[in-house]
């Protein structure tokens, strides 16, 4: 983090107030350490495949994510269900979750989507048409605002394009379908901030 | 009924851990977009914003003056900064340093607190000078009409800046015309009759200042719209984005800079060139009064977006463990007889390794209740929806109603929030699901001893301790406008019981220069003016000392009681009384405290001064986001009267106020200042970094510290410790329950 930081970082430096218990007060100055400094690796391999080593030490359900905008890969461990929504952990306690394939929330990557409506969307993936999509977003107050989009879909051969327009901003997801019509593989928004994730699962039991 | 078996017994389990369960094979790196494939640049190009980007003459951020006020060079315009922007203004010019702190505190009503050095200021040295502005914008620009302000500078100063104005300004696309109307400082420069001596013809003259320094600090209403007017104006036009190029006419005639400081006013008109960067800094070069060159450094920030990115990098939480049809009805685990130490055990290391501490569980076949305490999420509700989710994993399946008792830092429980298991299981996901869930979660007072059966956690007994460096800093001395003691220190508390607690505090100088501050030449009593006599002998002090019991003395009270050596200049007795409805915006408190006076060296001596000091408090919790705090009685030097406090608190967490204490001290006998007054803020780091991280920068910032109107400084006053558990606070925060 840059300009923001610095100022943080002084503050840090000069609050009277200690910062905290013993402990806590040097894992904080520690925190506050890393997060003002960037973390540049080099480029990641983008391919939606984990190496071995990874899917042979996991057990169970396995997807790939791939954060473009991040530059970073991970492996992501089946969490667990609730109804269609399934949910997978990406490594350093990021949460991702899609209703029947189509993603649905995230977290702890900043700028979360909180919650989206896709009850239309689910539709229009399977028959076409138009669909309006609600996504939830926190704000700087940490209100909850929602967003709106209309979105148009369009399918050749096994690939889905959904084109989603809203008042500020717009985005395109590709899902890549199955026989039995099932999200396989898929490019999707997650938000302004936090940008797009391409995922495909690696094993499904 | 089943005897418990293999399929439903009571096993030791937590909750699915996950932090670093998968391999991340490149930590997720916040920073440098490296070399992004083809197809993603298409889609990003696809998600740029549309309709966002400033247009020619979409005058997005109001420019700053030299005053550090919305304006052109030295004159004011009309149109205000965006609501709750926070703006530091740092401007130069001969031998004049000008601070300004800018707020907007509503959409039409702003503030500044200014702070100016006048170098060898007539001969008696360096002056500094505070202010304070108000501003009010009377009339929003319309298709015709211009945006229209009033406003009074230095409204109750030493009045070097003294002067009012009335002022319009009209936007024609890229540019921006300014006309306006001064008294006062604002009258001075080609000055004529006031104009409003029509209605009265007094008002034609403006009184002198009088009484110098001893006068300072009262409003100075006698003298508003009074004496000569004179017009002013100016031209803004916007280059580009970034870029505006302003010409302006000052009614300002720089008499007392020309008389003290050597100031040269050769022409009324002043040019300049401002240039505003992506971060919030705004910087401006102006030549003025044809003989001085000037620079000024802005910096706006605005409270209600801290972040670049909202939201927050901690970790997600555990999902909820959905049912299977028919579990509920499982019963067999209530017969095994280790079955609810095993689920204590469960849930307090599960909560443990999400942060929090668990400080009682009791299970039934159909409802438990939990105690806990939060020593990291900022947000309450976010809390409370971690604890709801481990229970969804950890309690058995027959559990339906779950009863969670966040407890304050201080052992009291705050609020009971009772939640169905089944709403959790079908809220999850659902796209309003923050809103539904706090619809039919319900909130009540947690008064009440713990419930039969209940098992303790480890919450207490605790024992916690820590060492550190240490900042104490007085402002705006005469000799040295920023003064500061550096050192280290070490705390230790002691929770035996829940509620009962023993907290102590050394400080040790390591240096610094508060000790230097001038000796008080107050009248009243010393009971705070002797700062630098508690610096200069309290090289290694004992700051505090002292064993305090919280508790619940019935439904909606919550009362606290500490003895000991309870801060810098007091030891003694304080007790405190709250009465505070679980959904109310309103409470009362009482407070009732016996102190002496405590020795310089801050050992355990004390000085021969004790005094009965008291208040009644009446809060108020806007549901606009101001707080209101009332509060009358006796002050520490026996004074009587009420301190009134506004503090515009945001969502997450930051929080700017001020306050003003008026007593039966008179203006005369308090000295500089006329009475107590101030401004304070409080900015977490968690609103900064958008992670849960502990600590927060507080300051309250006094134009001067003296005896009228001060209180004790007791630690664990009651009020924040409940409200942020309460109905209005848990409501402005659930948006963050499922986070």
């Amino acid at each position: 983090m840059t300009v923001r930081t610095l100022p943080v970082l002084a503050l840090a430096v000069l609050s009277a107030c200690g910062l905290g218990d013993r402990g806590t007060y040097f894992k904080d100055a520690a925190t506050l350490i890393r997060s003002g400094l960037a973390r540049d690796a080099g480029p990641v391999d983008q391919s939606l495949t984990l190496p071995e080593a990874i899917t042979d030490a996991v057990p169970g359900p396995l997807m790939v994510g791939v954060f473009p905008e991040r530059n970073a890969k991970a492996a992501m461990v089946f969490l667990g269900g609730n109804g269609t929504v399934t949910s997978w952990a990406a490594g350093g306690g990021i949460t991702i979750a899609f209703d029947d394939g189509v993603l649905t929330a995230t977290r702890g990557l900043g700028g979360d989507l909180m919650s989206a409506d896709l009850d239309e969307v689910k539709a229009g993936l399977r028959g076409g048409g138009q669909a309006v999509r609600v996504h939830r977003y926190l704000d700087g107050e940490e209100h909850l605002q929602a967003r709106a989009f209309v979105c148009d879909y369009s399918r050749t051969g096994a690939t889905v394009v959904e084109d989603c327009t809203g008042p500020e901003l717009g985005f395109e997801n590709q899902y890549v379908l199955d026989s039995r019509g099932r999200i396989r593989e898929s490019l999707q928004w997650i938000g302004p901030q936090a940008g797009y994730l391409r995922s495909a699962p690696i094993r499904d039991r | 009924m089943p005897a418990a078996g293999a399929g439903t017994a009571i096993t030791n389990k937590r909750a699915p851990e996950f932090d670093g369960a998968a391999g991340t094979m490149n930590g997720p790196s916040f920073h440098g977009h490296t070399g992004l494939p083809g197809l993603t640049a298409l889609f990003l190009a696809v998600a740029t914003p549309v309709a966002v980007s400033a247009q020619a003459g979409d005058w997005q951020r109001t420019p700053l003056n030299f005053m550090g006020v919305p304006g052109m060079l030295d004159m004011p315009t009309a149109h205000e900064m965006q609501d709750a922007d926070l703006s530091l203004t740092f401007a130069g010019l001969t031998r004049t340093g000008r601070n300004s702190l800018h707020f907007q505190i509503t959409p039409r009503l702003s503030g500044v607190f200014r702070y100016v050095y006048l170098d060898d200021y007539g001969g008696t040295g360096d002056y500094y000078d505070r202010s304070f502005d108000l501003r009010y914008l009377v009339a929003e620009e319309g298709a015709y009409r211009p945006a229209i302000t009033v406003g009074l500078q230095d409204f109750g100063g030493t009045g070097i800046y003294s002067g009012e104005y009335v002022v319009g300004t009209k936007t024609f696309g890229r540019l921006r015309a300014t006309a306006g109307i001064g008294w006062g400082r604002f009258g001075s420069y080609n000055g004529f009759t006031n104009p409003l001596g029509v209605f009265r013809t007094s008002l034609e003259t403006r009184p002198a200042q009088t009484g110098g320094i001893s006068q300072t600090g009262r409003l100075d209403v006698k003298h508003w719209f009074r004496g000569d007017a004179a017009l002013f104006g100016g031209l803004q036009y916007q280059v580009n984005d970034r870029m505006i190029v302003t010409a302006e006419y000052s009614s300002d005639a720089y008499s007392i800079e020309t008389r003290r400081l050597g100031f040269e006013h050769r022409s009324p008109v002043n040019l300049g060139l401002s240039y505003r960067f992506g971060n919030g800094l705004d910087l401006s070069a102006a030549y003025l009064y044809g003989s001085t060159f000037g620079l000024r450094l802005s910096y706006t920030f605005n409270p209600k977006s801290p972040r670049r990115v909202d939201g927050s990098y901690e970790g997600g939480p555990v999902p909820v463990a959905v049912r299977a049809p028919g579990d509920a009805s499982d019963l067999g685990w209530t017969l095994q007889p280790d079955a609810s130490s095993i689920l204590r055990d469960n849930v307090a290391e599960t909560l443990e390794s999400a942060g929090l501490v668990l400080q009682s569980l009791t299970v039934g076949a159909r409802s438990a209740e939990i105690r806990f305490r939060n020593p990291t999420f900022p947000s309450s509700a976010q809390a409370v929806g971690r604890v709801a989710r481990i229970l969804t994993a950890l309690l058995p399946a027959s559990v339906e109603t779950f009863e969670i008792v966040p407890v304050s830092a201080n052992g009291t429980p705050a609020s009971r929030i009772t939640l169905r298991r089944s709403d959790l299981e079908d809220l999850e996901f659902a796209p309003d699901g923050s809103w539904q869930s706090f619809a039919r979660a319900e909130i009540t007072d947690a008064a009440g001893p713990v419930p039969p059966g209940a098992l303790p956690g480890p919450a207490a007994p605790a024992f916690t301790w820590g060492v550190g460096p240490y900042v104490e800093t007085t402002f705006f001395d005469p000799d040295a406008p920023i003064r500061f003691d550096l050192g280290v220190e070490a705390h230790a508390r002691l929770e035996p019981a829940p509620g009962l607690v023993f907290s102590g505090q050394v400080k040790h100088r390591l240096t610094g220069n508060q000790g230097d501050l001038r000796p008080s030449n107050s009248i009243l009593p010393h009971v705070r003016s002797d700062l630098n006599l508690y610096a200069s002998e309290g090289q290694t002090a004992l700051s505090h000392l002292t064993a305090a019991k919280y508790f619940r003395p019935g439904e909606n009270l919550y009362g606290r009681v500490t003895v000991g050596y309870l801060e810098q200049m007091y030891a003694g007795v304080s007790s405190e009384l709250l009465w505070k409805p679980v959904d109310s915006r309103l409470a009362f408190g009482l407070e009732a405290n016996y102190v002496a006076q405590r020795d310089f060296d801050q050992a355990f001596g004390l000085r021969d001064y004790e005094v009965f000091t008291g208040h009644a408090s009446a809060y108020w919790d806007g549901n606009n986001g101001f707080r209101y705090q009332l509060d009358a009685g006796r002050y520490l030097a026996g004074d009587w009267g009420a301190t009134l406090s506004v503090d515009r608190a945001f969502d997450n967490g930051i929080r700017i106020g001020a306050f003003a204490t008026l007593t039966d001290v008179s203006f005369d006998d308090f000295g500089e200042g006329s009475f107590d007054k101030g401004i304070r803020f409080e900015i977490p780091f968690s609103a900064l970094l958008g992670r849960p991280v502990k600590g927060s920068v507080s300051r309250t910032i006094r134009p001067v510290l003296r005896d009228g109107g001060a209180r004790l400084n007791v630690d664990g006053r009651l009020y924040d410790s409940v409200r942020d558990y309460h109905q209005p606070g848990l409501q402005s925060q659930w948006g963050r329950f499922w986070r």
